[in-house]
């Protein structure tokens, strides 16, 4: 009676301990990485959130902890992106916005909300002249971001204390080239001041992020485990008081800078139940997760003048992601074990937050997704394979509105082999995996803008005219602007498509 | 996934892999017009080399607009030359639909620019032209939507639409691929896949920079969605207000070689009414259903001459309206025939 009461009392304890934890969660910083690569060492694979994996379960399902072997891992992982983007020709000079709009205005004579860069000087440049500077090309899709080539270092530890009760685990991917990247864009006509191209949303820089993972699992009895984990990274807030001794010669400005750097977290927990001896059942919720960068601007003029700006930036942001899984031994005999398993994530990917800290606009929401995972392991003495599959929905509409959010529907394979040998009476893990995953082709074609003579924007799920049919300039009707003219770069459509590949090798060493 | 886009797939990643990204799935940008002054251009670029750019320059074309016929381009190559798709056609679609026992007969005129290669079609320009229905059974209700033709040309759009053109032992097989088409509401949000429902009287989308979607007033008439005069048997019967979803697919045989050919449509009608100035409103704002008889929804292929329905899109849709009579006549086999313009 008394160890029942203890074991209730653990389990309530442990309950209220990680649904507390998930209530609490903050800001932290993200691990699309670790979603993308699925485990790394061991053999989790893409399903490691129902399969055990060594270290990595401590981001996975930490609940599977418990059944991981104990010792440090060392590995190298190698990730490559080739994301092909082509943008569809403009039809006709009509479309593009012309120069010499500077001081056009509305028939009112009220400034229009955004002056956009002439299309021919964002394609051509602009020659230096006796009154104007040289302007640099920045032609469309010149400056692209899907093509990146990036090696990490896995390190995974696993310790087990009180006889085996308790298992602490620490997995991380750290980037070789930075410790974290984190690049900007916009994903509209905006970003024709900057690359005047369009990027993947969901890859390029959220690859480029130190991806640590801390968890704990907990034996509650032999056949059900908690655990609870938090990934770890860094939120960034900068304070830049500026003064401008002249407006005309910015170069000569004078910057303090005052940043902090603070580390967060952001929990998730797993479940494991086994009800016999060859079924596993899992489930896991990771909470969302986000890199945030805070930047307020101050900017002191010599006359006195003082206005002040901010911009957030939101990267690496991961939903709330609910996983349900199951995997069963089909087969056993003596030490060989074939084993099947399955697991589907649910991602709120509704609540999605772009880079400028912005929401999809209504119209073109993004979907809640449901990946599927399937995946078999064959264990032959101390020898592992194991091989899986998993589709993953494009959570992004088709962009045939203003915004040009750039992604494509998921299907991947992952691969690998472990082989577990002795040397000098210590035990080693050696093994190496292999993962292929397509970007299935997508395109899309914008839909019309209407336009109307009173020069306001009725449609701003669309594609944003940027010069208004109403313009005037020096009195008279502006040449050109009647109609759609546009330097959105997604405009008048575009597709992707593309392959990612990824694989490493690892050690680990029992002691 | 083909086993030849694999193998592609599998080599330009081992590039990748060794960090030579050049060549690999790079960006691509198509020949396009950059201002009045520059002719078309286009670009091939990649991450992996920011210098590359436009390469510019390029004779000006004939043409001054992407819109009229002379910017059109031949297309790539069909499988075979008996089933080619390529080039400019009219479509005229009649369906008919049934409502509380009466018939109408609606009448849809597209125009189509159509680049083929091997079996694959691309509708490179889809116009919406507008759409009339005709009371076919005695107590029939016809409609009159011209005041938002306009409008169905600059919100709605084929562009971008698939399908095929397959050779087939008796001649050819076009599939066209399900489109939906949203009138009087915002287009992207209810044409998307999970087929939000359609918004009612007291749901009108914001123009604000949220762009919450709802009904809008496309016809600028003050009234919401578009606004439908409704007559029976010649008389007036009034105004309908709404907003309509409804889709379509073609699929069926086509004679090899035809400039003029038939094909099966199934298609699903979604209309919801936002309001009415009219007598009989219950019987007019009733949803209506696809008739049973498959026979009855079909689609009209035409083949355009080079100098038919060019100019603006205003102008080739005024066209494709007059001349829909003429080279689809077959489109309103038993119905009255009304000139438009």
């Amino acid at each position: 009676m008394g160890r029942s009461v203890t074991r209730s009392a653990r389990r309530v304890v442990c309950g209220a301990l990680f649904g507390g934890a998930l209530l609490a969660a903050g800001d932290a910083a993200a691990s699309p990485l670790f979603e993308l690569a699925g485990g790394v060492g061991g053999q989790g694979g893409f399903n490691g959130r129902t399969v055990e994996g060594g270290a990595s379960s401590a981001y996975y399902n930490p609940a599977l902890l418990v059944e991981a072997t104990p010792g440090v891992s060392l590995g190298v992982f190698v990730l490559t992106q080739q994301i092909g983007i082509t943008l569809a020709g403009r039809p006709g000079p009509q479309y593009a916005v012309p120069e010499g709009i500077e001081n056009a205005s509305h028939a009112s004579g009220s400034a229009w909300g955004s002056y956009p860069i002439p299309t021919n000087w964002l394609q051509y440049g602009r020659q230096a002249s006796a009154t104007n500077v040289a302007l640099a090309a920045r032609p469309r899709q010149g400056d692209g971001s899907g093509h990146a080539t990036f090696a990490y270092q896995m390190l995974g530890f696993v310790a087990k204390l009180f006889h085996d009760q308790l298992t602490l685990g620490a997995y991380a991917l750290v980037p070789y080239s930075k410790f974290t990247g984190a690049d900007a864009f916009y994903s509209d006509e905006r970003e024709q001041y900057f690359t005047n191209s369009l990027h993947p949303e969901l890859y390029g820089d959220r690859l480029v992020g130190t991806s640590i993972a801390l968890a704990a699992g907990v034996k509650i009895t032999d056949a059900l485990s908690l655990g609870l984990g938090a990934t770890l990274s860094l939120t960034t807030q900068a304070y830049t008081p500026t003064f401008v001794a002249n407006a005309g010669e910015l170069q000569n400005i004078l910057v303090d800078s005052d940043v902090k750097v603070v580390a967060a977290l952001a929990p998730h927990l797993g479940v494991s139940y086994k009800p016999t001896p060859r079924l596993r059942l899992t489930a896991t919720a990771h909470a969302p997760e986000k890199l945030a960068i805070d930047t307020d601007f101050t900017f002191l003029l010599s006359n006195g003048v003082q206005q002040a700006a901010s911009a957030d930036f939101t990267h690496d942001y991961m939903p709330w992601q609910f996983g349900l899984g199951g995997s069963y031994d089909v087969w056993k005999a003596g030490s060989d074990t074939v084993m099947i398993a399955a697991t589907a994530v649910f991602g709120q990917w509704s609540r999605y937050i772009d880079r400028h800290s912005e929401a999809p606009i209504a119209a073109y929401g993004w979907y809640d997704t449901v990946t599927p995972v399937v995946g078999a392991r064959y264990q032959h003495g101390t020898t592992g394979f194991f091989l899986d599959t998993e589709y993953q929905p494009s959570p992004v509409p088709l962009q045939t509105g203003r915004t040009n959010y750039v992604d494509n529907d998921r299907v991947g394979f992952d691969g690998g082999v472990d082989y577990k040998f002795s040397l000098l009476d210590t035990w080693f893990h050696v093994g190496a995996q292999l993962e292929v995953q397509r970007l299935v082709p997508r395109y899309q074609s914008k839909l019309p803008t209407p336009t109307y003579p009173d020069g306001l924007n009725h449609t701003p799920a669309l594609v944003a005219d940027e010069v208004p049919d109403d313009s005037i300039l020096n009195g008279q009707p502006l040449a050109g602007a009647k109609g759609l003219q546009t330097n959105n770069p997604g405009w008048p459509g575009f597709g992707s498509d593309g392959w990612i590949l990824g694989g490493g090798l690892y050690l680990s060493v029992i002691p | 996934m083909n086993p030849r886009s694999i193998w592609s797939g599998v080599a330009c990643l081992g590039v990748g892999f060794i960090g030579v990204a050049g060549g690999c799935g790079s960006d691509q940008v198509q020949q396009g017009y950059y201002g009045a002054d520059g002719g078309p251009s286009s670009s091939s670029s990649s991450s992996s080399s920011s210098s590359s750019s436009s390469s510019g320059g390029g004779t000006t074309s004939s043409s001054s607009s992407g819109a009229d016929d002379a910017s059109f381009g031949e297309g790539g190559t069909p499988t075979s030359p008996t089933c080619n798709m390529n080039g400019r056609w009219l479509v005229a679609l009649r369906v008919l639909a049934d409502a509380i026992g009466q018939t109408q007969a609606s009448h849809n005129w597209f125009y189509y620019e159509m680049s083929q290669s091997a079996d694959q079609v691309t509708v490179t320009k889809g116009l919406h032209c507008g759409y009339e229905v005709v009371g076919i059974s005695a107590l029939g209700a016809s409609v009159d939507s011209h005041t938002s033709w306009p409008a169905f040309l600059t919100h709605d759009s084929d562009t971008g639409r698939k399908g095929t053109m397959e050779v087939t032992s008796s001649g050819c097989q076009l599939s066209i691929e399900k489109r939906y088409t949203v009138r009087g509401a915002t287009v992207p949000y209810y044409s998307q896949a999970s087929l939000p429902t359609m918004p009612t009287a007291s749901q009108e989308a914001s123009t604000d920079g949220g762009g919450t979607p709802g009904w809008e007033d496309w016809d600028m008439d003050g009234n919401p969605g578009i606004t439908l005069t409704v007559s029976e048997g010649g008389s007036p019967l009034g105004q309908l207000y709404c907003a309509q979803r409804d889709w379509n697919q073609y699929d069926g045989a086509v004679p090899g070689s035809a400039t003029s050919f038939k094909v099966p449509v199934t298609w699903a009608p979604d209309q919801d009414a936002l309001g009415y100035n009219m007598s009989m409103s219950s019987l007019v704002t009733q949803a209506s259903v696809p008739d049973s008889d498959p026979a009855q929804h079909y689609v009209w292929f035409a083949r355009l001459g080079p100098t038919q329905a060019t100019g603006t899109d205003t102008q080739i849709c005024t066209a494709i309206r007059s001349l829909a009579p003429t080279l689809t006549p077959g489109a309103l086999d038993g119905e009255t025939v009304i000139a438009h313009n």
